[in-house]
């Protein structure tokens, strides 16, 4: 019966995908124009610097949940490692996630809440702040590196959204890059974080949702939960799909299960760093409207954001028993809405799609452009609308340009994004932890601190792009990056000696506000961090009965025998 | 027993990937307590 079901659905999938090309286009259109609507609902209470910077500092936990992850999950999310699964790499891609998403907890109790009682208005401030001997130095610094991170990252972002776009409708890539660039910039522009913020919370709760209706209609097609992860497990065109290690072998990236761990580790390690103290992620904390929300606020996002890698990437693997010829592997999702699910969930799965760009290119743009009228040519004025028109207007200049290499620079998403974002781990991780647990650290350990852990990481992976050298798994850019950063802190640090103004804000930072302390909000904090453990049990029990039990059941089982189907409805066997 | 020991990594990575969450939501809970729950105390009885 399942198998006259797939093959009714593949059949009638390039029609079904034809006929309603346009419902996609729409489906997408409505969805930026929600935002746009949004957004210029949210500019009309923009009336000082701090709305526009820090969203008044008044944002509850569900919007700082909502911008942490949205933020964070981009087209890479979607298309890159959702191919990335799909070709057999998923099992690394969870183990990546998992030691990734504790940087969430860890970032905000031992960086993000002492970030926050700062009051800066970007984490750069904070840090010029914080080294007050040589403050402008190190903010600027600090400013650089996300102007030209965070562009590269808006750049790879735009041109995934444009992507989509022109895969699914008739219009053109350069004029897909027009509509989107001129959606995010426009609602980004009226109402800077107080806007995006709120967008991007709807986008986050959109692409949450549809990523499970997606998985619903993926296993369904593939027969079913239990009978898809053992198919998976003896799956013979890519051995070891859904195996701990994932496909390895000679012509996989990883030669051996090592390797691969060794690469997720390192990654997740990585990454990890990225969403503790990134300027995409830290500076959400700064919007928090007090402590207990910037800690609760973490404890939902990691797991938010396990719960829906184990849809992607299960969701995604098991696409391999309909097709698993899509080419090239990012489209498969792609691939999933327009072939595997009736047109109004695939319409939002398109548009989930969208949101998950959008959203991160939406808060790129806007630190960008904050990095760029505060930390780098900070004006003095005291007239807070003017402060106000000058950072809309740098915000529109930078979009501009950004608009302009979108047009030069050929797309290479997954490429950008893992290089753009581990930039910060490395050149931001090792001072932001310094900045509050160190008091030997130095204005100018900090300051080289940031400009080697940068040229490092930049420096190694251009090596290692252009085959200059070849390094080994364990000597990732990011750890190249991370030690001479380290390393640089220490041995400047060692030649001078932090001023009392230095060490008396550090002192400051770890003072609790009397706000803070407060019986109700603690116990509630609490509360979230028991239910955060309580999450994790039930996530092994899940992960053992759902994925553990039915792999061995299928590894240990003879080859099944059984039918599917390519992308136009042929059947064949394995 | 090909069963069995092909099990062994996948159970590890389904122990692992929650056990991350429980790890750093123990953090969270002993942190929160001592930064906030102590000094709330303190602050009454000063």
């Amino acid at each position: 019966m399942q198998s006259e079901s797939v093959i009714s659905y593949a059949e009638s999938a390039t029609e079904r995908g034809e006929e309603a090309l346009n419902a996609y286009a729409v489906g997408i259109l409505i969805s930026i124009l929600i935002y746009l609507i949004v957004g210029s609902y949210a500019g009309r209470k923009v009336k000082h610097v701090d709305d526009f910077f820090v969203a008044g500092r008044s944002a509850p936990t569900l919007l700082i949940v909502g911008t942490l992850v949205a933020s964070f999950l981009s087209t890479n999310a979607f298309l890159a490692e959702t191919g990335f699964s799909y070709q057999g790499h998923g099992p690394l891609l969870l183990i990546l996630m998992s030691i990734n998403g504790m940087g969430y907890v860890l970032g905000a109790l031992f960086f993000g809440r002492y970030l926050r009682r700062s009051e800066a208005l970007t984490v750069a401030e904070y840090f010029g702040r914080r080294f007050e001997s040589q403050g402008d130095r190190v903010q600027i610094a600090a400013g650089i590196t996300i102007i030209v991170g965070l562009s590269a990252y808006l750049l790879a972002v735009t041109q995934g959204a444009s992507l989509i776009i022109s895969e699914v409708t008739d219009v053109s890539y350069g004029a897909s890059l027009f509509l989107v660039w001129a959606g995010y910039t426009s609602f980004t522009l009226y109402s800077g974080s107080r806007g995006v913020i709120i967008t991007d919370t709807m986008m986050f709760l959109l692409f949450t949702l549809v990523g499970f209706v997606a998985l619903y209609f993926i296993i369904d097609n593939a027969g079913g939960w239990f009978s898809a992860i053992e198919s998976l497990a003896a799956f013979e065109a890519k051995p070891d799909l859904i195996a701990w290690h994932g496909y390895i072998g000679a012509e996989s990236q990883w030669k051996t299960p090592v390797e691969g761990l060794t690469w997720a580790v390192l990654m997740g390690l990585s990454w990890g760093l990225v969403v503790a103290v990134s300027p995409w992620q830290s500076s959400r904390y700064l919007m928090a409207k007090d402590e207990h929300t910037v800690i609760r606020s973490a404890c939902v996002a990691i797991a938010a954001i396990l719960i829906l890698y184990i849809a992607l990437v299960f969701g995604a693997a098991a696409i391999n028993l309909v097709n698993s010829e899509v080419e090239p592997g990012e489209k498969v999702m792609i691939w999933a809405a327009l072939n595997l699910m009736p047109t109004l969930p695939g319409v939002l799965l398109m548009a989930g799609i969208m949101a998950a760009a959008l959203s991160s290119a939406s808060t790129f743009l806007s630190l960008v452009s904050f990095s760029a009228s505060h930390d780098i040519f900070p004006h003095h004025t005291q007239d807070d609308r003017r402060h106000l028109r000058i950072s809309r207007y740098t915000m529109l200049g930078v979009g501009v340009v950004i608009l302009g290499l979108t047009f030069f620079q050929p797309p290479a998403i997954l490429w950008i994004t893992y290089f753009a974002g581990t930039l910060f781990a490395s050149s931001w991780g090792p001072v932001a932890f310094f900045s509050v647990w160190s008091d030997r650290i130095t204005a100018a350990g900090a300051f080289w601190g940031i400009v080697v852990g940068f040229l490092g990481n930049a420096g190694a992976k251009l090596l290692s792009v252009f085959e200059i050298v070849d390094l080994p798994v364990f000597l990732d850019p990011f750890v190249i990056g991370i030690a001479s950063s380290v390393a640089t802190i220490w041995i400047v640090s060692e030649m001078g000696q932090a001023t009392d103004g230095e060490r008396s804000y550090r002192a400051m930072i770890h003072r609790v506000p009397s706000g803070e302390l407060d019986e109700r909000k603690l116990s509630t904090t609490l509360r979230f961090s028991k239910i955060l453990m309580l999450t994790g049990v039930l996530t092994i029990a899940v992960m053992v009965i759902f994925y553990a039990r039915p792999y061995a059941l299928g590894r240990s089982a003879p080859a099944p025998e059984r039918a599917t189907l390519d992308a136009g409805g042929v059947e064949h066997e394995r | 027993m090909q069963g069995v020991s092909n099990m062994s990594g996948e159970i590890l990575l389904a122990i692992a990937y929650g056990a991350g969450m429980i790890l750093v939501g123990a953090i969270a809970h002993r942190v929160v307590k001592r930064d906030y729950a102590s000094k709330s105390r303190r602050n009454e009885e000063s």
